[in-house]
């Protein structure tokens, strides 16, 4: 299966390099290109928006301060042409990119990052950046037109990815001031697009940015984007999305229907690109409060029943891959060396750990029991793709043991409290990012119940390396961290990661030079239309 | 007259303050709130979710919450930073005082989301109910007239066909259909002008023109059989007539009945039927909103269809009063 | 929307707000006649005949499920190359995206479609019947509180209400059936205090009425005989709504309880297989919902003419 991946992308590759090669060499400039997401996107204020699709919009209309090279994932200059950290690790020193204007004319200063951190606090705008963004930063300074000086109230590590979040952009104070609270509605950034009208959540139209005079080193050229308009569309229903698509009604896609990619693959008219999603995989949640993922054995034992490679065939088209680690390869600190001793799909190896841990039918009913204690759980769900396909293969592979399972749906906004509350034995979730610090909110404990460590995990020396994960600065120092983290991690398995997230995108053969960023968003800066 | 129209005035103002507890007590009582949902994708520590629950206000008891959400809070001191002293003042006027608050997820008032919501939906509706209406009532009226012939049974199998089809299955029929293999119909989604309007339209209406056709014939046939009928014809009087004058003017008052109810269906129906055919309006909205908990919407949203009912409800009752002589508001 | 109006837009239901005297509900009797003209009356309708019939035969046929499916609708096949297998001797109506038979899960998923119809309905009308008949009777404040609150309920188109419902209590069968029955009631409410309206100010209720009766025994005896019939015909009609709002609240991702089939939610998830020609997801499913509901409103018409004496008179004419 993970051939026919390959191929796929050799494929897609191959065409983008015949469209180059026969099409005009030069990529040319103008022309509206229209991408369509599967859903709403929120506001277009960095500040107040953490929706993915809606921080893959303003990455059109702003930059945020650093830049993450969509391969190497390496942190580098963007509207902070260089930046330091001091020796102690509580100073950050940026200093900004000269001659950059906002889309309304204002010049992007020092003074402007300033007041967008502070816009971030203030409580009247409820920022769901507040504390994660701004939390950790004690002063902001600013020396002088174009430095900018944070103190930090203790060496935080993940802090230079954080300024590489869109939330973090610096947004114009002038517009801020003209619109106040309907600023969302009449963004203004430094990005290569310029926004142009709206209708909230069902259309966007952003005109190229002629004004733009750099761009970070990564891409093929500087100056403009070769776009001269690009339009954001929300189409929930995938059956009409693909419609789109295949009637040229649009140019690109956001998750098509894996049934259909076939059809999509084998065109002429069109390529299937995709794009890996850093951070956690989708990983299913095992309750280490309740019985009877209380116990490690039992958790282990049931990692090996989970059909991984049958869930990417069927039910992700292929695209993507089995985890071997609770990160995903590409992201910082990545585990490589665990990769063997991770669980794989073998029903006789989990019966026999589970069979080691304790578990038997002593009464004979078909169900797995211990100390008279019945395996029988209760699954939370969310309805909908892919909740609905991945969790009827775990619940048939679960069931194939002798343990009984309860499927409970709730809508997702249900879902994720109660699954925060730990309501279930077993649930699942993902967790994207682009920085292993990501375990702070997944498996340190005093994230149990105020943030997402969902499997209720409590242990004192994760809790202690995750908290000096954030104080290191040294690199290797860092990574080893977080490789004794996922050591950890797979000896206790709280949460058994099945499927590394690759999105695919369906899109039009006329768009030359598709991108991705680092964190799996378009990008279509260098992207241009035949 | 006049003591009619304000007992039904003030009916209406009870109705519509009745539903506004409803619904803000049954949204509320919905597990989960908008802020976990908006922070579960991005870093966000312990401490981030309740910070930004107290800055949103979600931590208070319901009934001031509702208090406020109804006649604001700009005449007292609220706590903004969490430490349980009430420091300034509230900045919300209240629906009462035309405040409708804003989305928490889109940011923007509630009141606009309106306003560029429902012309779209608005337009869908008064569609599907003028495509409904002319072809329903024909049907009716053809079928009444040819009863159990072949016209008739081709008509009420057509009706029970548009009853029992699943709207986003014939939405999703006729795109792929007309839009995408015969491309007819060119752009299919979205709300793009007249060609645009029509399949969802087609959707939309299709119940709607079965259970009038169905109306109109069981009503006609009705008034058919009435004395005053047979008198009319038994006095040699044309049938042309006797089916204009007498049975068409009375076999359309329960159709008017049902018109003002109808209304409140394609409301409803129009979730389905925009969101199979992207059309921006209110009813897809509403799903979205109830789904991400976002309150302000969820409450300004159902209460202002909820008005659209009532009021048009309150104008087919006026109607009557034209068309059916028997009825008299004492 | 697959439901009508909220306010049960049914033929039967919106005349009888204005409906005027039928002629011959003269007293309790006569309730015995009406049955034996109703036999009679559907005896000589093929259609209703035939409706009802194919309606026996799908409901033994779900109700049989355990016997009859060759396979287990649950069963997910341990080979991949049963993977969305075109309908064959096999499987007669192919196999589905999780390897599973699909004519078992039609089969079985009809139990649940049904049941989701038959139940929720019949809460709705027993709720709504207790409702419209105090409200009717007694008149009054009594009237007053439960009209406004059936108003405030109808305001709410039922998809919306349905989809609140479930949001509060989760997704899966029971809680489908609560938002459909909810939904619903207030249609059956209305219909009835209308009915009561007219029946209580007949001669035989207040002769009763001065002999000494109970309002219980009134109500039970004298009233309710005569509001069921128009209950029953708008009942078995929205019993095919209540399908139909099922399968919306499918597609909406708030339906049935995975992983036990239901025609709606075949039939939505079905939808995404179209276009890759694995039609055999969605066209059973979709052809089983739409002969039951077919089946329910040729007998609901039925019942209907044969109830109704205002349409008798016309097949007199």
């Amino acid at each position: 299966m993970r051939s026919r991946t390959r191929f796929a992308l050799l494929l897609s590759l191959l065409l983008l390099l015949f469209a180059g090669s026969v099409g005009a060499q030069e990529p040319m400039s103008g022309g509206s290109l229209s991408v369509v997401f599967s859903s709403e996107w929120g506001v277009l204020d960095p500040a107040a928006n953490t929706n993915t699709f809606g921080r893959n919009i303003m990455q059109f209309i702003y930059d945020p301060l650093l830049r993450k090279h969509p391969t190497t994932g390496d942190i580098g200059p963007g509207l902070a042409e260089s930046f330091s950290f001091s020796d102690d690790g509580t100073v950050i020193t940026l200093n900004l990119r000269q001659g950059v204007t906002f889309h309304d004319g204002t010049p992007f200063n020092a003074d402007a990052v300033r007041f967008s951190f502070e816009r971030i606090s203030d409580p009247e705008l409820a920022s769901p950046w507040a504390a994660a963004i701004v939390g950790p930063v004690e002063t902001i300074e600013t020396p002088d037109d174009y430095t900018v000086v944070m103190t930090l109230k203790e060496p935080f590590a993940p802090y230079l990815d954080s300024l590489t979040q869109i939330g973090l952009a610096p947004v114009s104070p002038a517009a801020v001031a003209e619109h106040g609270e309907d600023y969302g509605l009449n963004p203004v950034g430094t990005g290569p697009f310029r926004f142009v009208s709206t209708m909230p959540d069902e259309e966007v139209v952003m005109a190229r940015n002629e004004d733009y005079n750099w761009a970070p080193d990564y891409y093929d050229h500087q100056g403009p984007a070769y776009l001269e308009e690009l339009i954001a569309l929300h189409v929930g229903e995938d059956s009409t999305r693909m419609a789109l698509v295949e009637t040229f009604e649009v140019d690109v896609i956001y998750s098509p229907l894996a049934s259909q990619l076939p059809f999509f693959q084998d065109d002429p008219d069109f390529y299937v690109p995709t794009a890996a999603r850093t951070g956690v995989p989708r990983i299913l949640v095992l309750n280490t409060e309740r019985f009877p993922f209380d116990d490690a054995a039992t958790r282990r034992a049931v990692a090996w029943a989970v059909d991984r490679q049958r869930i990417l065939d069927e039910v992700f088209g292929s695209i993507g891959a089995v985890p071997q680690a609770i990160l995903t390869p590409g992201l910082f600190g990545y585990w490589s060396e665990g990769m063997d001793q991770w669980p794989g799909y073998d029903l006789d190896m989990a019966a026999s750990l589970l069979a080691e841990a304790g578990w038997g039918d002593a009464d004979g009913d078909g169900i797995l029991d211990r100390d008279g204690q019945a395996f029988s759980i209760t699954y939370g769900i969310s309805p909908g793709f892919p909740f609905d396909q991945y969790g009827q293969i775990v619940v048939n592979d679960l069931t194939q043991l002798g343990i009984e399972i309860t499927v409970e749906t709730e809508e997702i906004g249900a879902y994720l409290a109660d699954m925060r509350a730990g309501k279930w034995e077993l649930s699942g979730m993902l967790f994207p990012a682009t920085d292993p610090d990501v375990f702070n909110i997944i498996a340190h404990s005093s994230s149990i119940d105020a943030a997402w460590n969902t499997a209720r995990f409590n242990n004192a020396e994760v809790d202690g390396l995750i908290e000096e994960g954030r104080r290191t600065l040294d690199l290797e120092a860092r990574a080893a961290i977080y490789h004794r983290i996922q050591e950890i991690m797979l000896d206790q398995m709280p949460y058994v990661p099945f499927y590394v997230i690759e999105n695919a995108f369906v899109v039009n053969s006329r768009v030359q030079n598709f991108r991705t960023n680092a964190q799996g968003f378009f990008d279509f800066y260098d992207t241009w239309l035949s | 007259m006049t003591a009619y129209l304000i007992r039904r005035l003030l009916a209406s103002i009870v109705i519509l303050l009745g539903v506004s507890v409803l619904i803000f007590a049954m949204i509320h009582l919905v597990p989960g709130d908008p802020v976990a949902i908006m922070l579960h994708e991005v870093k966000s520590g312990p401490g981030a979710i309740e910070e930004m629950r107290r800055n949103l206000g979600l931590d208070r008891p319901l009934p001031e919450q509702y208090l406020f959400w109804l006649i604001g809070n700009d005449y007292v001191q609220v706590d903004t930073d969490g430490d349980e002293l009430p420091d300034s003042r509230g900045t919300r006027r209240g629906i009462l005082r035309g405040d409708f608050g804003r989305s928490i997820f889109k940011r923007a008032q509630v009141i606009d989301i309106i306003a560029d919501r429902f012309p779209a939906t608005l337009k869908l509706t008064v569609a599907a109910m003028l495509l409904a209406l002319p072809v329903g009532i024909l049907a009716g009226i053809v079928a009444a007239i040819r009863r159990e012939t072949l016209h008739d049974y081709v008509t009420m199998l057509g009706a029970l066909v548009g009853v029992s089809i699943p709207p986003f299955w014939l939405g999703l029929m006729l795109m792929y259909v007309f839009g995408v293999e015969l491309r007819w119909v060119r752009p299919f989604v979205g709300d793009r002008g007249f060609i645009t309007l029509i399949l969802p339209t087609i959707t939309l209406a299709a119940p709607t023109v079965a259970i009038i056709a169905r109306l109109t014939r069981s009503s006609m046939l009705n008034v058919l059989g009435e004395d005053y009928v047979r008198t009319a014809r038994a006095k040699g009087v044309r049938e042309a007539w006797v089916l204009t004058a007498h049975v068409l003017r009375n076999a359309f008052i329960p159709v008017l009945t049902i018109l003002g109810l109808q209304f409140g269906y394609l409301l409803g129906g129009a979730v389905i039927v925009e969101t199979v055919f992207v059309f921006p309006g209110l009813g897809r909205e509403v799903v979205t909103a109830i789904i991400n908990r976002d309150f302000p919407l969820v409450q300004g949203v159902t209460l202002f269809s909820a008005t659209v009912f009532v009021l048009i409800n309150f104008g087919v009752d006026m109607l009557y009063t034209a068309v059916d002589p028997r009825i008299r508001y004492a | 929307m697959p439901e009508r109006s909220p306010a049960g837009g049914q033929p039967a239901a919106a005349p009888a707000a204005i409906k005027t005297l039928p002629e011959n509900n003269a007293g309790a009797g006569q309730s015995q006649n009406q049955w034996f003209f109703v036999r009679r009356q559907l005896r000589q309708d093929k259609a209703a005949l035939l409706g009802g019939a194919i309606l026996l035969i799908i409901i033994a046929l779900t109700m049989l499920a355990d016997s009859i499916s060759p396979f287990d609708p649950l069963e997910q096949s341990r080979d991949g190359a049963d993977l969305l297998v075109p309908p064959n001797a096999e499987h007669w109506m192919g196999t589905d995206d999780l390897r599973r038979d699909v004519f078992s899960r039609v089969l079985h998923g009809g139990r649940t479609t049904i049941s989701v119809g038959v139940v929720s309905i019949s809460a709705a009308i027993s709720i709504g019947l207790a409702l419209g008949l105090m409200a009717g009777y007694f008149g009054g404040g009594i009237d007053d509180v439960i009209s406004r609150f059936l108003d405030i309920m109808l305001t709410l188109p039922a998809i919306l209400m349905a989809i609140v419902v479930v949001t509060i209590l989760g997704a899966g069968l029971q809680n489908a059936m609560l938002a459909v029955s909810i939904a619903s009631m207030p249609a059956f409410a209305r219909l009835v205090r209308g009915d009561t309206l007219v029946e209580k100010n007949k001669i035989y209720v207040e002769s009763s009425r001065a002999m000494g009766a109970s309002h219980w025994h009134i109500m039970w005896q004298h009233i309710l005989p005569n509001v069921v019939s128009s209950v029953i015909v708008v009942g078995t009609l929205r019993v095919a709504s209540a399908i139909q709002i099922a399968a919306g609240l499918s597609f909406l991702g708030l339906g049935a309880q995975i992983p036990h089939p239901e025609w709606g939610a075949m039939l939505s998830l079905g939808r995404n297989y179209i276009r890759s020609g694995q039609w055999w997801m969605t066209v059973f499913p979709g052809l089983a919902i739409f002969i039951t509901v077919m089946c329910i409103n040729l007998l609901g018409d039925g019942l209907r003419d044969a109830l109704d004496p205002r349409l008798r008179g016309t097949d007199q004419a």
